[in-house]
């Protein structure tokens, strides 16, 4: 739904990557749909299967982009980890199988070489099981699913209420 | 190819399943096969000794059932369905999650 | 002692979406061997039992880099099963979708995949490191691009406006302006890359190809058109079954796609430059012989200047349909009531080559059967014999330039995302 996006920078946006045919790819799509529904306005929500150039697209000229995709590094299914870019080393995808799990990475150290990153991007991993077509997305990683957008949409209001506070 | 790395996956998991609870032997394995996987039980039975050489199921009995729903969202696939495994001193009745 | 029985229920996986595994024996190649991951496979199973119009939508999902293909082979397949006709505007706006596909595919495929191959990069960050100018005009070309797929499509990656007998909506005359500016520039990168393109240094190589392409009697074929190739081939599309046929492959049960008799053929852009060359937009027909291309490209690393050809097709026919843009007052044609019951086959030209789809119908729309040949899986054997020359002419190279050869030789021919993006495992092993 990248058509969606408008050109205001500074309106806070999440990206969902998956895919919601391959198991627990679809991690990532079900946060954003969580945020969808859950934070009202104020947020701007897309989702993308990922790709490198898309990516880019989506971030370039953002003041905070949250994005949150699934990836395997051995841990157990379901558990995440909160990362914010530039200062904590991404997780490296140990599976081929995570096509934009590697895509995120190249996206993000391409923004870099040709300074197309937003001024804030944290990304929430969600840790998968499997990506196999036609399987359902594992109980475990709908609970990661159900945390991580408790997380994110108690981060997205934080700075919000800061703003109501400093106004006020 | 593919085949060989299913199976490689599939060893490795075995090896996985029976060092996650105690010192295990694997006594028997059930693989299911998919409709439309690539493999079949007759291929998959003559890589089986080398699949499993040196991990805990080396001696393991092997099942298979092979699926003919090509419906079946798992149908292209190999699933490691259930293990057997036997373990020294522990009682049926105290199988609860150890302390 | 005990026994207990733990539930695993472990699908076993494959890690990397494709492999390659060359033997060569006394400096002899034995054996190449291509396994490439096809997710057709199990959409063919999963729309079973859905309303024919879901169609685009789910085929949409196979392919994040491609998705209007399947959308367009998959509503004209459905279009026969009806007795459908679409023609004029909504027919141009097809082809001007597929157009924005045609140049953000192979914008990513040339500068973000191909290019660091030729320059000796890993990948296109390492390339823009050194020349940030060459990645940025890969990008502003996807993006000119995607702006045509978002503005028709609903949105760029997975389309959500096309149906069968048409669109959901039709932009207006002032939408389809908007875009000009952006394509007028992407045109002239994309008659730069060409150039850029064809400098570049070639290995040699020189393959007796059977290209196998749509073709039209009045353009350049994308949607519609008859089955041809260099060897005297033409049948219409419902004819496939009849030229073509998937073999299984020693001792796996794996298919591949092979003309009846047992030759590979090969699908994408130089089959199409090479059969349809001279229907061409000025442009692009202008570049080509100024860079000397050869109207038969018989080098696969010649590709990367044929797909830069083609975006400079893509920009010009997209600018000539928007020039030409007439809204039509309905933006589908509707569907007969009761929907009835029968087979629908066709293929369209995806970035990659001819996708083609066939479907049977039950009375009333239900998909009783689905079948879907992709462009890569299609090539797979003609790959295969790619690296088989390359490899016996590359065996003096160490085991890691050869290595590196072999997967140049598959990225020649685009293979879909997963296997381009440097996820293919490749063995050569030498005895």
């Amino acid at each position: 739904m990248t058509a969606e996006v408008s050109s205001d920078g500074r309106t806070p946006l999440v990206i969902g990557v998956g895919n919601e045919f391959r198991g627990d790819d679809a991690a990532g799509l079900l946060v954003s749909r969580e945020i969808r529904r859950s934070v009202k306005g104020g947020v701007q929500v897309v989702e993308t299967p990922g790709g490198v150039s898309e990516l880019l697209e989506l971030w370039d000229g953002r003041d905070r982009v949250y994005l949150v995709d699934a990836f395997q590094s051995g841990g157990a299914p379901g558990t995440w980890k909160r990362l914010l870019v530039g200062r904590e080393p991404l997780p490296t995808t140990t599976s081929g199988t995570s096509t934009h799990g590697a895509t995120v990475a190249s996206a993000i150290a391409l923004g870099q070489v040709l300074d197309r990153m937003p001024k804030l991007l944290v990304i929430y991993g969600i840790e998968a099981g499997h990506f196999e077509p036609g399987r359902d997305t594992s109980e475990e990683v709908l609970m990661g699913v159900r945390e991580v957008a408790r997380a994110l949409g108690q981060e997205l209001e934080l700075p919000n209420r800061k703003t109501e506070r400093e106004g006020g | 190819m593919h085949e060989e790395a299913l199976l490689k996956d599939i060893r490795q998991k075995l090896i996985e399943e029976s060092t996650r609870a105690s010192p295990a032997q694997i006594a028997r394995v059930r693989l299911w096969i998919g409709a439309l996987s690539h493999l079949s039980e007759d291929q998959l039975r003559l890589q089986w000794p080398t699949v499993v050489d040196g991990t805990p199921a080396q001696s393991a009995e092997l099942d298979v059932t092979t699926s003919r729903d090509t419906t079946n969202p798992r149908a292209q696939g190999l699933v490691l369905m259930s293990i057997d495994v036997t373990e020294p001193g522990r009682s049926p009745a105290r199988t609860g999650p150890r302390l | 002692m005990s026994v207990r029985t733990i539930a695993v229920d472990y699908l076993a996986r494959v890690e990397g979406e494709g492999s390659l595994r060359v033997r060569v024996h006394d400096g002899r190649v034995d054996d190449v061997e291509l396994q490439i991951f096809e997710p057709p496979r199990f959409f063919e199973a999963f729309l079973r039992g859905r309303r024919y119009s879901e169609a685009p939508d789910i085929t949409a999902r196979i392919c994040g880099i491609c998705p209007v293909a399947y959308q367009m082979s998959s509503v004209h397949a459905m279009e026969q099963v009806l007795g459908l006709r679409v023609g004029g505007q909504l027919r141009a706006l097809r082809r001007l979708l597929y157009c924005g596909e045609w140049i953000e595919s192979h914008a990513l495929h040339v500068y973000l995949l191909h290019t660091p191959d030729f320059l000796g990069y890993p990948d296109a960050v390492q390339l823009a490191k050194d020349d940030p100018d060459t990645v940025r005009r890969g990008l502003a070309l996807k993006k000119a691009g995607n702006a045509l797929m978002a503005l028709l499509g609903g949105r760029e990656i997975h389309p959500i406006n096309v149906r069968v007998g048409g669109f959901y909506r039709v932009p207006s005359r002032e939408e389809l302006d908007q875009i000009r500016p952006t394509l007028e520039s992407a045109l002239d990168i994309a008659e730069e890359t060409v150039h850029f393109a064809a400098g570049l240094p070639f290995p040699e190589a020189d393959e007796d190809y059977e290209f196998v392409a749509l073709q039209h009697p009045e353009e350049y074929a994308m949607n519609e058109g008859e089955i041809v190739s260099n060897r005297g081939l033409r049948i219409p599309v419902a004819r496939y079954d009849e030229e073509f046929e998937r073999a299984p492959v020693g001792y796996t049960h794996a298919l591949q796609s092979v003309r009846k008799g047992g030759t590979p053929y090969l699908l994408g852009a130089m089959a199409r430059y090479s059969l349809n060359h001279g229907q061409l937009t000025p442009r692009a027909k202008a570049v080509a012989h100024e860079v000397g291309l050869e109207p038969l490209v018989r080098n696969p690393f010649r590709s990367i200047v044929v797909r830069a050809v083609e975006m400079v097709f893509a920009c010009e026919e997209a600018l000539r349909i928007i020039a030409q843009y007439d809204p039509p007052s309905d933006p589908w044609i509707a569907p007969p009531d009761p929907i009835p019951a029968g087979v629908g086959a066709a293929a369209t030209e995806a970035p990659r080559g001819l996708l083609f789809h066939r479907y049977r119908l039950a009375p009333g729309g239900q998909i009783e059967s689905a079948e879907i040949i992709a462009p890569t899986a299609q090539n797979q054997k003609r790959i295969e014999e790619d690296v088989r020359h390359v490899v016996e002419r590359s065996l003096a190279l160490d085991d890691a330039a050869l290595t590196g050869m072999c997967e140049r030789t598959i990225r020649n021919h685009d293979p879909c995302i997963s296997c381009a993006t440097h996820f293919l495992r490749l063995d050569v092993e030498r005895t």
